[in-house]
């Protein structure tokens, strides 16, 4: 048997519009190691690992060159089916590979196609349920699950099936900090139980993830391999901060050797760093920081007003998702909504909205005064809105143009005041160039702030952005958070539900913790980060530099990697 | 929220029957709702029916929406009844009460069409039509709303349906409420922009527009994902996959279904022989 599990030879891919999008790509991946394709959005990694599975050409069209072989089979020569029991790929959105109603059947449904006896595939359901902690979900209904827990699904639905080869397309977006630890860790076990390979893109916002987990990485680039190696080597060179950004604690030390407070090899974990660290503050004189926020918000009288919110979904058995969340959100506010998956996030955000109403009489649920349960939705979307998580289910027109006119248009707006707003919409949100584009047809990163832009342009005080940055590449993730930044400065208040811990640390003024559907903790970042132990009941880790940061003792208000730079530099400048 | 879609309950039609025996049933309920028109034997199976959905316990809101789509309804099955049926249609009913008028629509000596009237038979086979309708709808609820999917082909196979047969019901059987939650999900996105249907007619129409045009782009996308996720789980038409549970067919089940068998086929003889149940 060869040690070679997957062949690249010359391998391009033009799609039906003629434009090449993998382009001469040569490569062998060893059986058992878990390779982690990195890249921008625009660097096609998902469509290699399409082809590999034989999807691409087949669902897409286009022209296949070259060749791909995956475990001695040519995938031009196979179906998809036949693929399957030797690749499997999880797909970056998990409702479209959801098939069957319920868990247990959805997850049955690739080994009963495999033809396996029914006790081997209750074996096997046990197993990737209980790899994907979605163990006593076996009789809930798919579509009853959350986000992350829908992601969980369709990677349980891969496990049962053991292929050799596991392509996971994104599969970090969704999953809570602990989720992903949980997930690190069952594709070690499975590498090392099975010899499974692993074939894993990230757009660059799970980098301490991938550097964990990776044997190496393979960096691409508009359809083709720049780099490829151990995550360390390329982690550090420069070819490959210009597409993707080095994890926290490297990067904190490839800033401090820039600045000559540094000069050995860079350390690649929180332990290493904490070692290297503690010598350097040794005997220093430890100055105090204080983050200076950019933006003062009134604390006086509350926008959002919530007491005793629960809801129950009449499943079986019934979900008690809200059980008596009370809490207060101020004008100006940049707060974020975190917590497991399926802790009640989008519920509470859907009562907001008034997408949901309350399963108990006594809730009050205020919105600029007012009462969500009995204001018209129409009245409402001019005081508060929502972008949903995934932008393709608020888009529906047939340009840019008309998804960002709609709104002001069903408000009642005159066409003179629609054409304003957009034309001052377009310029924010940096999509003048794709006026006349179908929106269907934009890159992830563009298609969300059209869905932020097409809400945004109703002038709403509050905005709520469920999950902001998934399946955005990190450039894109960080162009929608300072559009919302901005729109934070000029004084709407924004929520945003988000699992990317680094992205709270950096933009969000306040933070709320939500755990089965009543809140754990609320506060600033620094203080709701300080509380780890607390944080790990709600399945949640801070970003690495915070957890640096605590266990060196150092001011809570260092919460980037920026503002460990300038803490460790004053440290520096006072000690001479 | 679910509808027109398995949901895992305890009750009796959920855990104490086989997907068949619940498919059977159906089958009987929607055979004997065709075959009859007599009002008096379509409001039994009617009341069998709402007896079923209430043991299955059926969620409110799945009655809410058969009650719009009676609504919606009832103004076409009476059109229809107006223009399709005339007294000649009726066989057991007495003629002089089927041509009875109950409303003079267009006088007698209109010219050139001629008169138009709503008679006792007109209303009584529109709301006939309506009744089986909603009966039949009934029958559909029952089925989907506990019988997964699954259960349901590895049943089919079971008995000998070839798998590509099964293979179009279960993609027919799972589009429907996926492009229903689809369109829901899209629903609420596009009223949080303001929107909403009205009252003018015209603008209802304009208003609705978006939806067709939408509901047309992800009907084509749901099956490309629904044929990509299937056969990423290495499914082939044509072959049969092994069932991911024990399936038993019980005595309960036997009895259930040969119950429902007789007396289908013995209404059937006496509907076709006897002319029971017609109008």
């Amino acid at each position: 048997m060869s040690n070679v599990i997957i062949e690249c030879h010359n391998l391009s891919f033009i799609d039906p519009s003629g434009v090449k999008l993998i382009n001469n790509i040569s490569c062998k991946i060893s059986r058992g190691r878990i390779v982690a394709l990195l890249g921008r959005s625009d660097s096609h990694k998902e469509i290699l690992l399409q082809i590999l599975n034989g999807l691409i050409p087949r669902f897409s069209g286009g022209i296949l060159e070259g060749e791909a072989i995956v475990d001695g089979l040519n995938v031009k020569d196979h179906t998809v089916e036949e693929l399957s029991r030797i690749i499997y790929t999880v797909l970056p959105d998990p409702v479209a590979q959801v098939v069957e109603t319920t868990v247990y059947d959805d997850v049955a449904l690739g080994p009963s196609n495999m033809l396996l006896p029914t006790q081997e595939i209750k074996k096997r359901v046990s197993f990737a349920l209980e790899a994907t902690r979605l163990k006593g979900f076996e009789n809930r209904n798919t579509y009853s699950l959350s986000g992350g827990e829908q992601q969980r699904l369709a990677i349980a639905g891969g496990l049962a099936m053991l292929p050799k080869v596991m392509c996971m397309i994104d599969p970090f977006s969704m999953l809570d900090p602990i989720g992903k630890e949980e997930l690190v860790s069952i594709i070690k076990q499975l590498k090392k139980q099975y010899e499974m390979t692993f074939l894993i893109t990230d757009g660059g916002k799970n980098i301490e993830v991938i550097n964990k987990l990776a044997d190496e990485v393979i960096l691409m680039d508009k359809g083709e391999i720049k780099a490829r190696g151990p995550p360390n080597n390329i982690f550090n060179a420069k070819e490959a901060m210009k597409i993707i950004e080095p994890p926290q604690v490297m990067a904190l030390f490839l800033k401090l050797r820039d600045s000559k407070l540094f000069d050995s090899s860079i350390p690649v974990d929180i332990t290493q760093a904490e070692r290297w660290l503690r010598n350097f503050l040794k005997d220093r004189k430890l100055p105090s920081y204080k983050k200076n926020y950019t933006r003062k918000y009134q604390i006086n009288k509350p926008i959002i007003r919530v007491r005793n919110l629960k809801h129950t979904f009449p499943s079986f058995p019934p979900v008690e998702a809200l059980r008596g969340v009370s809490l207060d959100i101020y004008p100006g506010e940049f707060v974020a909504i975190i917590g497991p998956n399926g802790g009640g996030k989008t519920t509470l955000a859907k009562h907001l909205v008034g997408l949901l109403k309350p399963t108990n009489s006594d809730a009050v649920v205020e919105v600029a005064g007012l009462n969500v349960i009995k204001t018209p939705m129409n009245e409402l979307v001019r005081h508060i809105n929502y972008v949903f998580q995934n932008p393709n289910d608020q888009i529906f027109t047939e340009t840019v143009w008309d998804e960002i006119a709609f709104g002001p248009r069903m408000i009642g707006l005159t066409e003179e005041e629609v054409n304003k707003r957009v034309r001052h919409m377009l310029k924010e949100f940096g999509l003048e160039e794709q006026k006349d584009e179908n929106p269907l047809y934009l890159s992830p990163g563009k298609k969300t702030l059209l869905a932020i832009a097409s809400v945004m342009s109703m002038d709403p005080e509050i905005l709520i952005v469920d999950e902001p940055t998934g399946g955005l590449d990190c450039k894109e993730a960080h162009d929608t958070l300072k559009v919302l930044q901005k729109m934070n400065k000029i004084g709407k208040t924004i929520i945003i539900i988000t699992h990317d811990m680094k992205i709270v640390c950096e933009y969000c003024t306040r933070v709320i913790v939500l755990l089965d559907g009543t809140v754990l903790l609320q506060g600033r970042p620094e203080q709701v980060f300080s509380k780890a132990e607390m944080l790990k009941k709600a399945f949640i880790e801070p970003p690495p530099i915070v957890q640096l940061a605590n266990k060196l003792n150092l001011p809570k208000d260092i919460m980037s990697v920026d503002d460990m730079y300038l803490y460790l530099r004053e440290v520096a400048s006072w000690s001479g | 929220m679910v509808w027109l879609e398995y949901e895992p309950k305890n009750t009796f039609f959920h855990n104490s029957l086989n997907a068949l025996t619940k498919f059977i049933i159906t089958l009987s309920i929607l055979l004997l709702t065709g075959f009859f028109w007599d009002l008096r034997y379509l409001t039994s199976i009617f009341i069998i029916a709402l007896l079923c959905l209430i043991v299955a316990r059926i969620p409110l809101y799945w009655y809410k929406n058969l009650l719009i789509v009676a609504i919606m309804l009832s103004p076409v099955t009476l059109i229809t009844g107006l223009w399709m049926v005339k007294p000649e249609y009726f066989k057991v009913l007495p003629p002089e009460l089927v041509s009875k008028v109950v409303i003079e629509i267009i006088p007698k000596d209109f010219p050139v069409f001629g008169g138009a009237a709503l008679t006792y038979g007109n209303l009584y086979w529109g709301v006939a039509l309506m009744v089986k309708i909603v009966t039949a709808i009934m029958a559909v609820y029952l089925f989907t709303y506990t019988t997964s999917l699954s259960d349901f082909s590895h049943s089919l196979q079971k008995v000998g349906i070839p798998s590509t047969v099964t293979f179009l019901i279960s993609c027919a059987y799972r589009f429907v409420p996926i492009l229903i939650r689809k369109e829901q999900t899209v629903m609420s996105a596009r009223r949080l922009r303001g929107w909403k249907t009205g009252r003018n007619p015209i603008k209802v129409i304009h208003n609705l527009s978006p939806i067709f045009y939408s509901l047309g782009s992800s009907s084509y996308k749901l099956v490309e994902q629904l044929t990509m996720a299937l056969a990423l789980k290495g499914f082939k038409v044509g072959q049969k996959g092994t069932p991911t549970k024990e399936l038993k067919f019980s005595i309960l089940d036997y009895t259930v279904s040969i119950v429902s068998i007789i007396i289908t086929a013995m209404m059937s003889y006496l509907v076709f022989v006897y002319q029971i149940g017609q109008i």
